[in-house]
């Protein structure tokens, strides 16, 4: 298993393998969800896929010639911790934010 | 139905000032404008075929071409390509072809995936240019041994394998200063 840095992109692909998911339901579902705020190209989802793969964050079976994706128990913990890193940054932002209006100043 | 060719200028590289300066096409980038712009004139591409695209004439459409790495090709691949709005159009090897309407979100959304992509690549080209190098060594050191000065028939024979292997260290040595070329300035604007 080669380690990963797990970036926003492979977070948000691994966030939809909750159910066994064929790549390009997971394609689908990130042009969808996101609605053009966060650009995800197909070659860099394949790519992001073939490396949870490697790290063991996620799994595929075949299914009539076709992946279908899910996501390990590995990749449940590490998505989990990812997301409370990202809500403890968010909670500081929204501290900072809220201090520097408490002063007057608008960031 | 009408048909015709166009080379190929080296993907393996970029576009280079003096290639601009020259009005020149050089590398990825350019081809597949050049395609693009041949789409809009009615020329579609077909396929790859040696050092060229073939491309049939049809109606005019608007349409951006990108190009894909990777080993075998597989239906969830394309399948992946096509929920993102990007159609397959033919293969050489390991370089895949795509095709787009215009405004499609680009097959590379982040440069740490088109430089894992490239990187794999390079390290293809590595391999193929360090075994042309040895078999080049090799012919080269036989060919020193056979009395070169007594030219026979043996000794012709390797003369002319070496040059075959000297311009095989060219063609595979060419790509792989374009792809080492082009990691490194991907690594740069990543900041390693």
């Amino acid at each position: 298993m080669k380690p990963i840095e797990l970036t926003e992109i492979s977070c948000l692909i691994l966030s939809t393998m909750s159910a066994p998911t064929h790549g390009y339901e997971i394609m689908k579902s990130v042009e969808a969800d996101l609605e053009g705020r966060v650009s995800v190209g197909p070659a860099t989802l394949y790519t992001n896929l073939s490396k949870l793969v490697d790290a063991g964050l996620c799994v595929f079976t075949e299914v009539s010639n076709k992946k279908v994706y899910e996501i390990t128990t590995l990749g449940k913990t590490v998505l989990d911790q990812e997301v409370e890193k990202r809500r403890r940054i968010l909670a500081f932002m929204e501290n900072q934010m809220e201090k520097a209006l408490e002063k007057g100043v608008s960031l | 139905m009408k048909t015709k060719r166009i080379a190929i200028s080296g993907l393996a590289f970029d576009s280079t000032w003096l290639s601009r300066l020259l009005h020149l096409r050089s590398g990825e980038e350019d081809d597949m404008k050049r395609l693009s712009e041949e789409a809009q004139k009615g020329w579609l591409v077909t396929g790859i075929k040696g050092m060229s695209y073939e491309l049939v004439q049809t109606a005019p459409q608007n349409l951006i071409y990108a190009i894909d790495y990777k080993e075998k090709l597989d239906q969830d691949y394309i399948d992946i390509f096509k929920a993102g709005g990007w159609e397959y159009v033919c293969s050489a090897e390991y370089i895949h072809l795509f095709k787009a309407k215009h405004g499609t979100t680009p097959l590379h959304t982040d440069i740490e995936s088109k430089l894992t992509i490239l990187t794999d690549v390079s390290k293809k080209f590595t391999r193929y240019t360090l075994t042309m190098l040895f078999v080049f060594a090799c012919s080269l050191a036989l060919s020193a041994l056979t009395a070169p000065w007594k030219i026979g028939f043996i000794t012709l024979l390797l003369l002319i394998f070496t040059l075959a292997a000297l311009v095989g260290v060219v063609f595979t040595g060419m790509p792989l200063m374009g792809y080492l070329g082009r990691v490194n300035k991907l690594k740069k604007q990543l900041g390693r």
